[in-house]
This record gives C-alpha cells, structure tokens and sequence, in this order.
C-alpha cells in the first residue's frame, strides 16, 4: 500500500475523537482515496509542533521513526509499522538523522495517522457500548464502521499532546487487523488477555492518566467477553447494546437450565425401566472409538477392556441395546473427530467383533450406513437367542 | 490498491480476527468435542447407575432433582475444576467430598481482586440497569454472585458453553434410553 502522501487535513482540530474508533478498513480507504486525491494541504497546524509538546511530540516520533522513514520513502509501511509500532522507544530516531524529511508538518500528520491507524485497530470495537462518560472521546457505536472521510483526516495531531505510548502489548482483544496490512495485525498480541497486568495504548487525544488507561483497558476487556458471549448465544450476534445482548444472556441460561430439568425428569421416569449397565459398553465403545482414532486411547482403553469383560455377564438383551445406542449415537450430530473403526480394543470380545465387522469403516458420516447394516446383525443376535 | 483490495483486506481481516480471538480463548471449543462428550456421558451414566441404585423408590420430583444435581456435578468435574462455577457446583453439592484446587482459585482470586483493583480506581462502573442485569446474571451462574464484570462474563460463556453440552448428552440418553425400553427405533435419525 503506498504510503499516504501528505493529505492530511491540515484542517484544524475538529475535535472529533468519535472517529477514533473508526475500522482501519476504512482507514485505508481513506488513506486510498487520500493518495489519489494527493491533497497537500500545507495549512498543516503550525502549532501543532508547540502542541505536540517536548515529550509527548518526541515520544510520538521515537514510536514511529521507521514508520516515518517508510512513509517518506514511499515504502510499504505496512509490515513495518506492524512491528514497528511495538519498538520501545529505544528506537527513537531524532529528527535531523533523517535528512530526507520534508517538513515537520508532514511527518507529524503521518506519525500521527500512523499513530491512529494502529491504536485503533487496538480495539476497535473499544468504543464503548455502555454510555461511559469517562472520556468522552468514544463514540457510543461500538462496531460501526463509521467511514468518517471527513472526520480522518480532521483529526488532528493536535491532541496527541496528551497521547502516550506506554508498552506495545495490546489490551485484551486485537480486534480486527489492518486491512492488507499484515504486519499490523502481527502487533495485535493475543496474551493481552492473559497477562495479569493489561498494557494499553492511549490512542490520540485521549486522556492518558491511569484512570483512563485502566478504565479503557477494563472496557475493551469486557468488550471482547461480550463478543465471546454474543456468539456463543445463538441470536445474539444481531442485536447491538450491552443491556439486550444481557438480556438475551440470562434468557439462554434460563433456558438451558430449564432444558436440564426437564431431562433429568425424563430420565428419572426412564430411569426404572432400563438396566442401564450395559449402556455404559455404548458409552466406552464411543470413546475407544473415538479416542483411538484422534486421542490418546490410554484411559479409554482401560476403562473398554474393563467395561467389555464386565458385558460377557449381560444376556443378548444388552446386545440389542448396544445396537440400538449405536444407531442413535450415530444419528447425534456431534462433532465428529474422526469416525474409522476402531477394532483393538474390541478384537478380543467375539460379539462385539461382530458388530464392529459389520460396520463399513471409514464412514464419515457415521450414522446411516453402519446403522443399516447393525440392523442385520441385530436382528440376527434376536434369533441367536 | 484499488477498492476492492479493502474489501479482501476485510476479509482477511475477519479471518485474523478470528485466528486471534481463537488463540487466547480456545476453552469454550472444548466443550464441543466428541471426547468431551464422551467423558461427561460416561460419567453421566455412572452418575445415573449410583442414583437408580440407591433410592430406586422414589418418584417424580425428588429423583428428578436427584438427578439434575448428579447431573451437574458431572458437569463440573468434566470442567476439571478450571472454572470458577465448577469449583462452585462442586463445593455446594459435595461439601468436602472433593478436593479443592487450591491453586487455580488463588490464581483466580488474585487476578479477580487485581481487575477489581482497576475498577475500584475508574469511574463509575455500568449503568444500574447493567447492574442489575449482571446481577441476575451473577445468580443464574453458580458461584457468580461475587464476580467482577469481565469475570463474569466469561464464567457465563464457559457454563453456556457447557451447557449446551450437558443438554445434548442428556437429550440424547433419554432418547437412548426410552428408545431401548420399548422397540428400536429404525427410522430415528436425530436427537435434539
């Protein structure tokens, strides 16, 4: 991706932090149609170096030097700015080592753009959902793509007086990459989560006092549960706001809770009826299965072997069951790692073998074919007996 | 670099999204494998066999609820006592039977006390409309009445996630079973 070339509105500060949040989808497209245009506003902040301040305009350049360097060189900031954008600020780069810098100006908007580009894809969905006022800098559209073009390049260096940079690590979810930009979403560390102490990237113009921080870090922590919960929930992906996707949470729950009552009084009512003690051959001829042919089989073919010897007691009746079961087991639709038979732990049980034997391997979809030909073989133990 | 690469950037960013997301929260896909599965309906079954035989007199109400609890103590012990609601089930139910974890739960306890700790030094929480909401939540979840907010939603998506499978073993043993006990259904393909 070429670099942007200038472009920058150097219109003054709109004081538009909703854009903050902006998807770096249409970042790019702006900064596409931003070269295109090839705009060069040079009515850039002139105070803009004074409001950049000593420290914070250093600490923005010594965070983006290469990326700097890349833009001006017209060279694909995207990889580089991916993993430059995490250097420390040991890789500050002062000012005059460049000598290929245009203007100030210009490398401010494009460090700053940088500066944006990445710590918005941080969260992007970190815009708040709940009406926090803490900073009021986020737009209350959590997942909008808001194509602010107008409000892009209007947003200006000017308020990364008050941004700071401190580590690289990304707060809790990464949230979506940079558009093409590869490297970008390289930077995007997936231990945020797991780190007991979340790192944050203060994004242009917002406030940068711990409280901020910390409540940005709890914000974009929540957010990305919320995401998990809402695509756990069936349903829930469509609907937008923190109290309905809560409220569609707790009915699910309540839900399943329910649905586990109401079985467990259906198992208690079929519960007499059934010497379920050879169901558990079912239940372990699964798993020997199963676990053979994609896991360890260590556990399971002890508990087989130990469950099969235990079947030689049970008449045919347990037999028919076992068909029974491996019918419906079939017809579950669970996720199926692998379906081949399985014929070692069962080699050495002869009615078992039968059965296995009779099972077409390599089924995948493991229901209809080994089913049909069980019920042969069920009925032939019927007449066995 | 025309429009269309933003819309295979989109894309790929959707994937990488995703492959991130999966890489720090690959717990809830456990709770959709077939090894899990099997694991809880053993223990299911196990479970069931201990109930029948030991009051095998009582009816209605009481086995049901007899069996809803063994049912969710094997929930939580094929959590492996990793989740706080796990551990929670199981200190209600079987009070000292188990061994606890004491190890996972400090770690838990700190981390929750150190997200308490940022949240004691923000502003102001949630609306008391999400308050009250996450409260109910904290109810419904075992264990989860005293649990940050963050913590609670991801207690939430683990105990939905299992769930969903516990529903779908014990649906698909009561279907077993009842089957069993009168004629094999030949034509039955699903189990919901």
């Amino acid at each position: 991706m070429e670099p942007a070339r200038c472009s920058g509105a150097g219109s003054g500060n709109s004081g538009a932090y909703a854009t903050e949040m902006t998807e770096t989808l249409r970042f790019e497209e702006e900064i596409q149609s931003l070269m295109r245009d090839n705009v060069i506003h040079q009515g850039f902040e002139c105070s803009s170096p004074e409001n950049a301040g000593g420290s914070s305009f250093t600490a923005l350049l010594g965070l983006h030097p290469s990326q700097a360097l890349e833009l001006l060189h017209e060279v694909d900031p995207s990889s580089s700015s991916g993993f430059r954008l995490g250097d420390p600020k040991t890789a500050r780069l002062p000012l005059n080592c460049s000598p290929t810098f245009p203007s100030n100006a210009t490398l401010i908007e494009r460090a700053t753009r940088f500066s944006v580009f990445a710590a918005s894809e941080d969260s992007p969905e970190g815009s708040s959902a709940f009406p926090s006022n803490s900073d009021g800098d986020h737009s209350p559209n959590p997942k909008s793509d808001q194509p602010d073009s107008d409000l892009k390049p209007q947003r200006q260096v000017k308020r990364k007086e008050t941004e700071k940079s401190s580590k690289a690590k990304a707060p809790s979810k990464k949230g979506k990459p940079a558009a093409g930009d590869d490297g970008e979403g390289s930077r995007a560390n997936p231990d945020g989560e797991k780190l007991p102490y979340v790192h944050v990237r203060a994004r242009r113009g917002q406030a940068t006092d711990s409280h901020s921080l910390a409540e940005r870090a709890r914000r974009e922590k929540i957010n990305a549960r919320m995401k998990l919960l809402q695509e756990l929930v069936p349903g829930c992906s469509k609907i937008s706001g923190t109290a309905l996707v809560l409220d569609e949470i707790i009915n699910h729950v309540q839900l399943l809770q329910r649905q586990v009552e109401i079985l467990s009084m259906r198992l208690a009512a079929v519960n007499p009826r059934i010497d379920f003690t050879g169901l558990d051959n079912l239940l372990s001829a699964e798993c020997g299965r199963v676990a053979a042919s994609g896991h360890g089989p260590g556990w399971v073919d002890g508990s087989c072997n130990g469950v099969m010897r235990r079947s030689h007691q049970y008449d045919d009746q347990q037999q028919q069951i076992w068909h029974v079961e491996l019918q419906q087991q079939e017809a579950a639709g669970w996720e199926r790692d692998e379906t081949q038979q399985l014929h070692h732990p069962h080699q050495h049980h002869h009615h078992h073998h039968v059965f296995i034997s009779g099972s077409p391997p390599g089924t995948s979809l493991f229901g209809y074919d080994s089913a049909a030909s069980a019920l042969p073989l069920a009925s032939q133990l019927k007449s066995e007996m | 670099m025309a429009i269309s690469n933003a819309d295979g950037d989109l894309v790929t960013r959707e994937r990488k999204m995703k492959k991130i997301e999966d890489d720090w929260r690959p717990s809830l896909r456990k709770w959709r494998t077939e090894r899990e599965h099997k694991i809880y309906s053993s223990k299911l079954l196990e479970a069931l066999r201990r109930v029948r035989s030991s009051t095998p007199e009582t009816q209605g109400l009481r086995r049901s609820r007899v069996i809803r609890e063994a049912a969710d103590r094997a929930l939580a012990v094929a959590a492996r006592g990793r989740t706080r609601w796990s551990r929670a089930i199981l200190s209600n139910r079987k009070l000292k039977l188990k061994r606890r974890r004491p190890a996972p739960s400090s770690l838990q306890s700190t981390f929750t006390a150190a997200g308490d700790r940022h949240q004691s030094t923000s502003k102001t929480n949630r609306s008391p409309i999400l308050e009250r909401k996450a409260a109910v939540l904290g109810r419904l979840v075992p264990g989860g009445r005293k649990l940050s907010f963050p913590m609670l939603l991801e207690e939430a998506s683990d105990y939905i996630a299992a769930l969903q499978m516990q529903v779908r073993a014990m649906s698909a043993l009561a279907t077993i079973l009842s089957a069993s006990g009168g004629t094999p259904p030949e034509g039955e393909r699903s189990i919901t």
